[in-house]
């Protein structure tokens, strides 16, 4: 036995054969102990073994690469302190005069809060880091706020308790619920701030997103900021916030970080056992052996024995409980029924016979649980914090792909803040975190992204954070651009919404699932909602006449629904057109064909497979991935189908180098591609469904009648090569097209005219011919 | 001058009201025993003829206050007992509940101790008839209670007992259900905490509230979907009738 513990004490010293995590500080006069030769080779994995080679690698290349030596020094944090004096050997200056001038090694490491500890040591060995490493840390003393060095000992596994420097082991891995420096570093929490902030989650950026941790909202369910603030209100006025004063004061001072946690009553309770410790941190770190409560009301045993998971996973009582269990009726206690009810049901038994069958099922008697909590009202508390102003209007959508939706959306949000201002409008994602076009919007566009809020919410849960905040905003008008979530909304409450704001609604077409019943949101909450809509914008006048002729809508109700065509964009032009009739007059090269949008069963890739396989005279070059459906439908293509994969942009395509866009939807609205086709000056082939025909005829280009059949592609395409000179006159009318009924102006104008109440009462609408309003 | 004027809302329960009525004289003679002056109020609201007779018979052998009225609404009935109030305190009864015996007395003795800005809840309901659970009150000053909780459920029934002062200043609003508003109790304590009201439950004290198969405002109210009726309720209105 003592020959094994002897041996585990050298482990982190000597042997070559230590698991990888176990820190291995190789002494180097220059360095103290800040190589960590294990540490540094997992960034160099091609160099050999031996620590010589490591050491001068680092000196020779590593340093003025940026390479981190050890695990308690970073690099990008140090140099944002240092400045650009230490990018080309940050540690050596650091060794030499970065700690003296109080600059910090690593977000987990604070070199004045050590040196103020041990200033007279940390001069004998070099710098603060290498004195922690070299038996400082034995101490316990922590070397940051929220490092606390005994809980962090407590998540090692046992054989290293006491043998291996914590931090650095933590350090090494992946952060997490049994790997993590102080009990109030939640892993689910910080990643929904990383994902806000639109940062990657490494290494580095999570441990600076701890020590820097700015959200006026809690970084951990453990840490309660509404009742830390209520209870110690001089932590409102703290420059780091409640959380910071907690770490630097509170923590240290018996201040309850959440209401279950009640450091009087433990330290009344368990005060022999603490040994200097702080009451929570105390009871984080001894958790686990279940010999304590943190307040009168948890039983840690009665929590662990009645959760699976908790007990299953050994996670935290007092933390599950907070982050989960409170909103799931979990009990933290057994439940008693306190005498004197007991008393006043049987004084209440007689006067009432229905009361007298409560006496007999008195012992089972559901008990509300007092402790539950809606798991809403935190996430909405979280939204306030980023919202923080108030704003007038407000769309939502499910999300920010690259679609014609999207793009409608984005539209919309830019209209908005030309009419009033950008701070004045919000844009809300509230299904999901595809958040892909943000780089569509105009610049300061304020967004909220609800999946950002935490890492799983239900659709229940995101409908009710879509009615506090219009209840709490009250914005003037709020858009919906294919939000589920709002369509629900407003299908059930809309009625009371429509008197808090006014409520706008936009659609494109009806979709139709898989065995071709028609489907989508104009089916399934338009009839039981338009009532509630002050308007229903359609970016095609045919779906427009279709819904009020189909629908079963309220006669009376028709004429909210407008149409509004969508706008062609700034930046679009007409791209390499005299260069492509050169070409195609020429006759001499392969006709290019584009194909670009969503490989979905809508767009039906399968008839362009088809078309391809018919025409191997040319090259169908098709761009785009699937967004909705999982199977991919170009499995199996001819050799003349090129696939380019998803992009991001349609005027970043090779424009220039294709010969005519094609088209081969099986229902739609006006697609924003053929906009974009259109504009950039593609003689363009498409099926007239939905409302293309308002865009493409005979004049402005190739329509295919019928529509399914790949032969009459085949056909039409063949038409189009072989004829160039009207391909020339049908681009131009196609442009000319654009701009008279796709304009900025017309789509700011009609805007205006749908949406704006006050236009709206000066203007009149004309029901069932408006597309001529616009041509 | 009256202490206390216990006020029992009554519309067309029938016999369900008698075990009410008899809770209610049990309530007020605990209270009046120890030197308290009660008055118990019926206020029957568009109620048929038997609850009608139950209620004249009650009022006659218990010294009770008879109201008629007409409204048609649980609001306005209860303002009107305000209205019509000129005692300190004031208890709230709907017609198919009660109250434990020590109610009265125990929530008076509660809020002359607690301070003029409370008002007091039972600790414990005890929900009996086609559903049976037993509902603990939180206390507003219980350090876990969050205020924040308010914005997603009601915390409180609507059976209070508080300063009249603090009725006829916060009157409850009226239910807007062909409007989709509705929760009056529940927009009536929301907004007496953000005018600095303390809602506490007081110790050792139980409501028992019916629990019907079918109840048609608690029915109409969530199948409406309807939401808490906002303050600003009337101003709303008038803005969108100007709009129109």
């Amino acid at each position: 036995m003592f020959e094994v513990t002897k041996a585990l004490r050298l482990l982190p010293l000597y042997g070559d054969w230590v698991p990888h995590w176990v820190p291995h500080w190789v002494a180097v006069e220059r360095f103290g102990a800040l190589f960590d030769a294990r540490h540094y080779r997992g960034q160099v994995a091609t160099l050999g073994r031996s620590e010589r080679e490591l050491v001068s690698h680092y000196e020779s290349v590593g340093a003025s690469q940026g390479l981190s030596p050890s695990p308690l020094f970073s690099v990008e944090h140090y140099v944002a302190q240092a400045g650009d004096e230490a990018i080309l050997d940050p540690l050596g200056h650091f060794r030499s005069v970065g700690w003296r001038q109080g600059l910090d090694p690593h977000p987990c490491f604070s070199s004045r809060r050590w040196l103020a500890k041990f200033s007279q040591e940390v001069e004998q060995l070099g710098d603060p880091v290498s004195h922690y490493l070299m038996g400082g840390w034995r101490s316990g003393y922590s070397p940051s706020d929220f490092v606390a060095l005994k809980y962090a000992e407590s998540r090692l596994p046992l054989m290293f308790r006491g043998r291996v420097e914590p931090l650095s082991y933590i350090l090494k891995q992946m952060i997490g619920p049994f790997n993590r420096p102080h009990p109030c570093v939640s892993e689910s929490h910080l990643m929904s701030r990383l994902r806000q902030r639109r940062i990657e989650p490494t290494p580095n950026a999570i441990w600076h997103q701890v020590a820097e941790w700015d959200a006026p909202w809690s970084p951990s369910p453990l840490f309660d900021t509404e009742f830390y603030e209520a209870t110690y209100p001089e932590s409102a006025v703290h420059p780091r916030g409640p959380f910071g004063h907690f770490l630097e004061t509170g923590q240290y001072q018996d201040f309850d970080p959440n209401p279950y946690f009640n450091s009087n009553w433990y330290r009344s309770r368990y005060g022999r056992k603490l040994s200097g410790e702080s009451p929570f941190l105390h009871y984080m770190t001894q958790e686990r052996t279940l010999r304590f409560d943190p307040g009168p009301d948890f039983s840690t045993r009665h929590y662990y024995r009645s959760q699976v998971m908790v007990r299953r996973r050994r996670l935290s009582p007092l933390e599950h409980f907070l982050e989960r269990g409170c909103y799931t009726q979990a009990t933290i206690q057994s439940n008693s029924i306190p005498a004197f009810v007991r008393d006043q049901i049987l004084e209440a038994a007689e006067f009432d016979g229905e009361i007298r069958g409560c006496l007999k099922t008195l012992p089972q008697l559901k008990v509300y649980n007092r402790h539950f909590r809606h798991r809403v009202t935190r996430l909405f508390a979280i939204l306030k914090t980023l919202i923080d102003r108030p704003f007038s209007a407000v769309v939502f959508v499910p999300f920010l792909s690259r679609g014609g939706a999207d793009l409608e959306a984005i539209h919309l949000v830019r209209w908005l803040q030309e009419t009033r201002s950008v701070d004045d409008v919000l844009l809300v994602l509230t299904d999901s975190d595809v958040t892909k076009s943000l780089d569509w919007l105009p610049p300061g566009t304020r967004t909220v992204v609800f999946s950002h809020l935490s890492t799983d919410i239900s659709e229940s849960d995101r409908i009710q954070l879509v009615q506090l905040l219009i209840e709490t905003y009250r914005p003037e008008v709020c858009h919906n651009v294919n939000s589920r979530v709002m369509w629900k909304l407003v299908a059930t409450k809309g009625k009371a919404l429509s008197l808090l704001t006014r409520l706008h609604a936009t659609l494109f077409c009806f979709d139709y699932d898989a065995q071709g019943r028609r489907c989508g949101y104009a089916v399934e909450y338009l009839p039981q909602s338009i009532e509630h809509l002050d308007s229903i914008c359609v970016d095609n006048d045919a779906f427009r006449r279709a819904m009020i002729e189909e629908l079963p809508l309220p006669k009376h109700q028709a004429g909210k629904i407008h149409s509004l065509y969508s706008p062609t964009k700034p930046f679009g032009r007409a791209i390499g057109v005299a260069l492509r009739i050169a070409r195609l007059s020429a006759g001499k090269s392969r006709p290019q064909v584009m194909w670009a949008g969503r490989l979905d069963r809508q767009k039906r890739p399968e008839l362009l497979v088809a078309i391809a396989a018919r025409m191997p005279e040319c090259d169908f070059h098709v761009f785009g991935g699937h967004v909705l459906d999982q199977h991919d439908p170009l499995t199996e293509v001819s050799s003349n189908v090129i696939r380019h994969g998803e992009y991001r942009e349609f005027f970043e395509l090779p424009i220039e180098d294709m010969d005519c866009y094609l088209y081969t939807a099986a229902w739609d609205g006006i697609p924003n591609a053929l906009i974009d086709a259109m504009q950039s000056g593609l003689p363009i082939v498409t099926p007239h469904v939905g409302g293309i025909s308002e865009l493409v005829d005979e004049t402005t280009g190739w329509p295919v009648h019928p529509g399914d059949d790949p032969e009459a592609y085949v056909a039409t395409l063949r038409s189009l090569f072989a004829d160039p000179q009207e391909a020339l006159h049908r681009v131009e009318r196609g442009l000319d097209r654009l701009v008279q009924q796709h304009s900025w102006e017309t789509y700011a104008a009609r805007s205006a005219m749908i949406l704006d109440p006050v236009a709206r009462r000066s203007t009149p609408v004309v029901i069932g011919g408006e597309g001529a309003l616009v041509r | 001058m009256i202490d206390i004027d216990a006020v029992i809302n009554l519309h067309r329960e029938g016999q369900i009201a008698l075990p009410s009525l008899r809770s209610a004289s049990v309530a007020a003679e605990e209270a009046r025993a120890a030197g308290l002056q009660v008055k118990l109020n019926l206020v029957l609201d568009r109620s048929d003829a038997e609850t009608l007779a139950l209620a004249e018979e009650f009022a006659a052998r218990h010294d009770a206050v008879l109201h008629q009225v007409a409204y048609g609404d649980l609001s306005k009935s209860r303002n009107h007992a305000v209205d019509c109030s000129s005692a300190r305190f004031l208890g709230f009864l709907d017609g198919d509940d009660l109250w434990s015996s020590n109610w009265l007395i125990e929530s008076y003795r509660f809020s002359v101790e607690a301070g003029e800005r409370t008002i007091c809840h039972p600790a414990w309901n005890v929900i009996f008839g086609a559903k049976q659970v037993l509902f603990p009150h939180p206390d507003q000053l219980d350090r876990k209670f969050s205020k924040s909780e308010l914005l997603t459920r009601n915390c409180w029934t609507a059976l209070s007992f508080a300063r009249r002062e603090i009725y006829a200043a916060f009157p409850y609003q009226p239910n807007r259900l062909d409007l989709g508003f509705g929760f009056e109790d529940w927009a009536w304590n929301l907004v007496t905490i953000e005018n600095g009201y303390v809602h506490r439950a007081v110790p050792g004290t139980t409501h028992f509230i019916r629990y019907k198969t079918s109840d048609s405002l608690r029915d109409r109210t969530t199948g409406l979907g309807g939401l808490r009726t906002p303050p600003d309720l009337d101003q709303l209105l008038a803005t969108a009738r100007s709009s129109c």
